[in-house]
């Protein structure tokens, strides 16, 4: 990654914290909300190596854990290993268009919230997965859009 | 280390430098979402806020509708209790209702009529003084012309030191005349009653105030212009002295 990649994927993530920590951000479309970080480190994960998914994953699970002072090491941890997994599978090979971009997020959306099920446990699990399905839903919708503009500024083929 | 930084009652470096990277930001981006979703309320509930403030400018106008009805009422009852205590002049008292005003014709309509004992040329009284004088009666209804009626023409006095006596008619909605002869000294303010002199109306129903005094040397009358003391208005109950 360049310079200017590392700095466009780090303004991504702050981007997403000042989302997640504003009002703005807590305020449910339909019941639910995204999850932009994860998003953000969906996506660059399935454009670069599995090293620098598991970077950005690490440094997005920090981003979130701090600004929402929510437990710092479940959230980093599971955000790299999503990151890893994430880039490690898009290496495989499969084409990456929106719809499977989609796809994709929603499932690391999923796979992640239920690692972090384990790791932290929620207060009211039953809550708790509901909200992950509606955020996986929302994540692979986002990712999917956020695709095409995240391309111009992560070029996997570099990396 | 961020256990550590809780457990000690405070954050742990991390957090302290992403939430000063963080918070300014997402504070103006609650701002901004405060504005905007002002923006939007405007936009999409514009009618039900237009809606919203019909409703409460005819609830406004209720109350003050409803201050006036009881600002009203109060006078009325104000009104009703001076006329029942008010004295008989020597006549017997026949209670009635203005069933109907014409301002123009300064004539009004009683409920009562010739069944009642109603006769033309009756006094029309209320708490204030001399209302009009009955002129046309039914058998269930009469009519009576306002004092204000330039058509009416009765016998009156100015309550000075010196009584004046003269005659008493209708100028405009809030003037009458009393032309006298008498030489008496009449001022601004004395009150202005019936004369009795005749047998009809009785002495001493108050007709108004002098407000004005202008001597004609040349006829050796002066005219008196009285402000009368009873006018339409909210007055529904008057008394006819029969």
């Amino acid at each position: 990654m360049t310079a200017l990649r590392v700095l466009g994927v780090a303004l991504a993530l702050w981007a997403a914290c000042v989302w997640h920590q504003s009002f703005l951000g807590q305020t449910l479309l339909l019941g639910q909300r995204p999850d932009l970080v994860l998003v953000i480190v969906v996506l660059t994960a399935l454009h670069t190596r599995p090293a620098v998914g598991a970077l950005t994953g690490f440094v997005g699970g920090l981003l979130l854990g701090a600004s929402a002072g929510a437990d710092m090491t479940a959230l980093t941890a599971t955000r790299a290993v999503i990151g890893f997994a994430v880039s490690f599978v898009a290496k495989t090979g499969f084409q990456t268009i929106p719809i499977t971009v989609g796809l994709v997020t929603a499932a690391a959306t999923l796979v992640a919230q239920v690692a972090l099920l384990f790791m932290a446990p929620p207060p009211d699990i039953g809550r708790f997965l509901a909200a992950t399905m509606g955020t996986a839903i929302y994540n692979g919708v986002v990712a999917g859009l956020l695709d095409a503009l995240l391309r111009r500024i992560v070029n996997s083929e570099v990396d | 280390m961020q256990n550590r930084a809780r457990n000690q009652g405070h954050s742990d470096p991390v957090t302290v430098i992403v939430r000063s990277m963080t918070s300014p930001a997402s504070r103006a981006l609650d701002d901004f979402g405060i504005a905007w979703n002002g923006a939007v309320t405007n936009l999409f509930q514009g009618a039900a806020v237009k809606r919203e403030l019909a409703r409460l400018r005819q609830l406004e106008a209720a109350v003050s509708q409803y201050e006036d009805t009881v600002q009203n009422l109060e006078k009325e009852v104000s009104s009703l209790r001076a006329l029942q205590s008010m004295p008989n002049f020597g006549r017997k008292r026949i209670g009635a209702r203005i069933t109907g005003y014409f301002p123009y014709a300064n004539r009004a309509t009683l409920s009562v009529g010739s069944k009642d004992g109603i006769v033309a040329g009756m006094p029309v009284v209320c708490a204030q003084g001399l209302l009009g004088i009955v002129q046309t009666v039914d058998a269930d209804t009469s009519q009576f012309y306002s004092v204000t009626s330039p058509h009416v023409i009765y016998g009156g006095r100015v309550d000075a030191q010196v009584p004046v006596p003269g005659l008493v008619k209708g100028q405009t909605p809030t003037r009458l005349v009393l032309d006298v002869w008498d030489n008496g000294n009449v001022k601004v303010g004395d009150p202005v009653v019936t004369s009795g002199y005749g047998d009809r109306i009785p002495a001493g129903i108050p007709v108004g105030t002098v407000v004005e005094v202008v001597p004609d040397p040349s006829y050796g009358t002066r005219r008196i212009y009285v402000a009368p003391s009873a006018q339409f208005g909210p007055i529904l109950e008057v008394w006819v002295l029969k």
